[in-house]
């Protein structure tokens, strides 16, 4: 989840009053985001991920001023008319279709303010735009090019351009996607294509080659006043936030802001639209979802709170929803921030007068069974990981069991889940060989089983296995473990002659249905690094 | 005073006034063996009627390679021999002696001062002819086992080079004891110790033939020491899966599984999880190669979430916006929360009141460190019905207070599938700090209506090896799967 850092200083110039950290800290905690430190001049804070708005120091200032009661409700901000033009060619509509720009004027930045530019590109890219797949940005120093723009798809060798960090080197468009560190990391989004995104000015200059990068010659610095910001996608809902949400923060700077004209083929959009949308609260429901019996009025200074207008209209709220929130899609998302308004820690607490009985699962009760018939005979028991591998699971033991096998193991150590217990308790033995004998070991756990008949291709089995170390373990040992451990469970059955490749011939048996035991084979020992006799049982629990 | 036991009285018998003597000597003398002497020693000691005094000696003797210097001579000794007769190049050695002696020979020739090179031939010097002092020293240690301390000092200064030569000398640590008598020991004594009749340890026989009436029994000292016996136990995480899984139930919620393998369906689109949402990459999840396939369920339930997805559908939501895609669906996976297991139970569509939980094992693609591990246990609690977020906080205050955290507290958090959501924080004493200790939340409704339900279901979940790990003060989580036998064993209940 994204972390950013806040500046103190820079936090109360946008709240415009002075506010202590400690009551920043527990503000923001309030609102909902992990404070994960805080000093006189930096607060660091992990913003949920739905949250993009508050991902820059504008975006949480303007939530302060809301949530600290400094100016409640919406925040309002104007933008002019549009001057500029983006006409979009109908050579981009199958790649990469949506577009929505802004004009700014009369900026004053400082290197502050270029970092924390950077750092919003960054988190708008990852929440909203999936890693410029759904979004991406490109924020350009408008004094060096001359609008009208053109955004068009171009043949890979068709235009050359400087791409950011590469000044004087002007490269074509494939060659940017070979070359380019920022080329090769998305080249993955267009390549599929025959052509690729460009933003042009009036006189050919290239601004950008959308997802991937801009060119060198629109590049800010801390003498730029004029900016052109520009936000292509594939979605038009992410590129719509993704722009309100930068044009919001930029706002926050009182900076003259103009909307741009884009010219579809078939139609004409103003963009960014900071209209907020319009919808309808119950006050019923509200206080239904969250066990409260708030009037309107108060329902109303809650969501005043957290940003939103409010209005009472019949037995609601009429509420304006900012145009930077992406994230409200219910009007439960509007329930949650009434909550937030009024304060998770103000709630009184009430158990729901519910009548049901409580029982455990019925398989439980044989395995806490099985629990107890090994304890009483002196087992201690272990616990293992599922996952395991197949020199583990099978070639160690012996045995060549089918296993359910992740496609995208993290460790060779990890790339199976086990189907029988004991070689993980071979296992424990081996990081207990230095440890006093003799060692009994037992673990009551579950397995998976490939089947197909079941709805997701694999079976959960219950299993019980035992394992006895000691210089004299011997099979009328594990004879009579395995006895009274039927007897215990009230397991009935023949014991019966068997052979198992992890056991010595003859020296194993089984009861058909319900599990094996016997001496370890001395390869099976030595497989797993142990240097004296073993007996173990292995059955399942039904 | 506490009586005796008879050990005690055998060694005092042995002890005389102003002498030393050593365990091995009193063991011999009493008849008593080496190890009842020693706890002998240790309770008299305790007791203040002898007094012991250790000290640590060296012993030194020949190792295996000594043994063998000694017959044949050290390398260099050997090498020595040659130079008599004429220089040598190190080349010319190689052919004569095995090539790795002569590195070694050469090295302390020009250590021990035996030899110097001229021309690139080696020359033995005045001192290389005759005998070293290390060399007389082997002789000495050939006799056998010589206590440091009676090593003439001229040789002590060799005692090292010799030991920092792989197996020539062995130099060990003996720990000797002297025991002597103490005033009040010998006090003792003065007045006179015998073996009497008490009765040590009660036998069948007495109890048979009634041999013990009427006789007294020897006072034990009961505070000495006895042997540690380790029980055989549940795992701990076994015991805290039991107690929690009797809260619940004592709270009235009826325990569910679910499958461990799982379909993308159940694991995240049914709890509106987006199809590109970030926790569903290979970097996050475990995919299946095998089985690679589930089936979905039932038409009506898919094309619902399909829809909710998509545009809301009839729930009032915006949804995702874009379209959702049924073919990733029945990808398998390993399960990345028990929240699967619990959407499964609420889709089968029961009437309301519900309280269920579910303890199990979930998976994340995650490198194994002392904070993480691919697998672990949740513990998860549902309860659905005419019910809010207030009602909510009760349930969360009643559960963890019934663990044991009297001081809980809420704040807001984001979850996929949950709003409200709320992260659950408790002040652990031992710590004196708030944790943050699980999430919960109310199921949203693109989650619960697609399925039918109309009602609201209140849910929460937490990480059982977390909880593990502070109650038993753990900085690695690794060590609960360890299972190191003797930890296990020594853990209180």
């Amino acid at each position: 989840m994204p972390v950013i850092e806040l500046s103190v200083k820079e936090l109360n110039a946008l709240i415009g009053e002075e506010i202590g950290v400690e009551r920043l800290v527990s503000s923001i905690t309030k609102m909902g985001a992990d404070v994960e430190s805080a000093d006189e001049k930096t607060i660091t804070v992990e913003f949920f991920p739905d949250r993009p708005d508050l991902l820059s120091v504008e975006g949480t200032a303007r939530a302060l001023r809301s949530f600290l009661r400094i100016t409640p409700g919406l925040q309002t901000y104007s933008l002019n008319p549009a001057t500029a033009e983006v006409t979009v060619d109908p050579s981009i509509l199958p790649i990469r279709r949506y577009i929505e720009c802004l004009v700014v004027k009369e900026v004053r930045l400082n290197e502050d303010l270029l970092k924390g530019l950077m750092e919003i590109q960054e988190d708008l890219h990852w929440a909203l735009g999936r890693d410029r797949k759904k979004v991406a940005i490109g924020v350009h120093d408008s004094a060096k090019i001359t609008p009208p723009y053109t955004y068009r798809a171009a043949a890979p060798e068709e235009i050359g351009f400087e791409p950011l960090g590469m000044p004087g080197q002007e490269m074509s468009l494939s060659r940017i996607l070979e070359k380019h560190p920022k080329g090769v990391e998305y080249a993955g989004i267009i390549s599929g294509f025959d052509k690729y995104p460009v933003i042009l000015d009036s006189k050919g200059n290239v601004l950008s080659m959308p997802p991937i990068i801009n060119g060198e010659l629109t590049k800010l610095t801390v003498d730029t006043t004029d900016i052109f910001v520009e936000m292509t996608g594939t979605d038009a809902r992410a590129v719509r936030y993704a722009m309100n949400i930068l044009t919001a923060a930029f706002a926050e700077h009182k900076w003259t802001l103009s909307t741009v004209t884009v010219k579809y083929p078939d139609k004409n959009v103003i963009t960014p639209n900071l209209k907020p949308i319009e919808r309808r609260l119950s006050v019923d429901y509200t206080n239904r979802m969250l066990g409260l019996n708030l009037t309107p009025e108060e329902v109303k200074l809650c969501l005043e709170k957290t940003g939103y207008g409010a209005v009472k209209e019949g037995d609601g709220l009429r509420v304006s929803v900012p145009a930077y929130r992406s994230d409200i899609l219910h009007d439960i998302d509007l329930v949650e921030d009434v909550a937030i308004g009024y304060g998770y820690d103000r709630f009184e607490t009430e158990l729901p007068a519910l009548s049901t009985t409580g029982r455990r699962l019925p398989a439980e009760s044989v395995v806490r069974k099985a629990r107890r018939a090994m304890l009483g005979l002196g087992f201690t028991e272990v616990m293992t990981l599922m996952l395991t591998n197949e020199a583990v699971n099978n070639e160690r033991m012996c045995t060549c069991d089918s296993a359910v096998k992740l496609q995208n193991p993290i460790s060779i150590e990890h790339t199976i889940i086990r189907t029988h217990l004991l070689p993980s308790l071979l296992e424990v033995l081996y990081i207990n060989r230095h440890r006093e004998l003799p060692q009994r070991i037992f673990e009551a756990g579950d397995v998976l089983k490939l089947d197909p008949d079941v709805e997701t291709g694999a079976r959960s089995v219950w299993r019980l296995a035992g394992v006895v170390v000691h210089g004299k373990a011997n099979f009328s040992e594990i004879k009579s473990i395995f006895n009274a451990v039927l007897r215990d469970l009230s397991i009935e059955g023949k014991i019966e002659s068997f052979e198992h490749p992890s056991f010595i011939p003859g020296r194993c048996a089984q009861v058909v249905g319900v599990g094996y035991f016997g001496e370890l084979h001395p390869q099976v020992l030595t497989n797993f690094g142990l240097e004296y006799p073993a007996v173990a049982f292995e059955i399942t629990l039904k | 005073m506490t009586s005796m036991h008879p050990i005690e009285k055998k060694i005092l018998l042995v002890l005389k006034e102003g002498e030393t003597i050593a365990p091995d000597e009193i063991a011999s003398a009493s008849g008593l063996d080496l190890s009842s002497v020693m706890r002998g020693l240790d309770w008299l000691s305790a007791k203040g009627l002898v007094s012991i005094s250790e000290s640590v000696e060296e012993y030194i003797s020949l190792g295996a390679e000594g043994v063998e210097y000694v017959e044949s001579g050290l390398p260099e000794r050997r090498v020595a021999e040659l130079l008599k007769t004429s220089d040598y190049s190190t080349n010319e050695l190689r052919e004569k002696m095995a090539p790795a002696l002569v590195g070694i020979a050469i090295g302390w020739l020009r250590k021990k001062e035996m030899a110097d090179f001229k021309d690139g031939k080696l020359r033995l010097t005045e001192k290389g002819s005759q005998p070293t002092p290390d060399e007389e020293l082997l002789i000495i240690l050939k006799k056998g086992t010589v206590k440091r301390s009676e090593i003439d000092p001229v040789f002590q200064e060799w005692i090292k080079p010799l030991a920092s030569r792989k197996n020539v000398i062995k130099v060990e640590e003996k720990i000797s004891r002297e025991i002597r008598l103490t005033e009040k020991g010998a006090g003792l004594l003065t007045n006179g110790i015998t073996e009497s009749d008490e009765i040590g340890q009660l036998t069948s026989e007495m109890l048979k033939n009634g041999d013990w009436a009427g006789r007294s029994f020897r006072r034990y000292d009961v505070e000495s020491s006895v042997a540690a016996q380790l029980s055989a136990k549940s795992h701990p995480m076994t015991r805290m899966i039991e107690e929690i899984a009797d809260i619940f139930v004592s709270m009235g919620f009826e325990e569910i599984s679910g499958p461990i393998v799982e379909s993308n369906f159940w694991n995240f689109d049914a709890l509106f999880v987006p199809q590109d949402h970030p926790a569903r990459e290979m970097q996050d999840t475990f995919y299946l190669e095998k089985p690679g396939k589930a089936e979905l369920p039932s038409s009506k339930i898919v094309d619902s979430v399909s829809s909710v997805h998509g545009d809301g559908g009839e729930t009032g939501s915006s949804g995702w916006g874009y379209k959702w895609d049924p073919h990733p669906a029945s990808k398998t996976l390993l399960r990345t929360h028990t929240t699967s297991t619990t959407i499964r139970r609420l889709a089968e569509g029961r009437k309301p009141p519900i309280k269920v939980y579910s303890i199990g094992r979930v998976f994340r693609n995650e490198r194994i460190s002392y904070k993480h591990l691919p697998e672990f246990h949740q513990i998860e609690g549902i309860v659905a019905g005419d019910v809010s977020f207030k009602n909510l906080l009760a349930i969360l205050k009643e559960f963890y207070g019934r663990m044991g955290f009297d001081k809980i507290r809420f704040r807001p958090a984001y979850f996929p599938y949950t709003e409200p959501s709320l992260e659950v924080e408790v002040y652990f004493e031992q710590k004196k700090s708030w944790i943050e200790l699980g999430g919960a939340g109310i199921f949203r409704p693109e989650v619960t209506e697609p399925l039918g339900i109309t009602y609201p279901v209140l849910a929460w979940g937490l990480g059982l090896e977390r909880l593990a790990m502070l109650r038993l003060d753990l900085t690695d989580i690794r060590a609960l799967y360890r299972s190191d036998i003797d930890w296990l064993r020594s853990l209180p209940l």
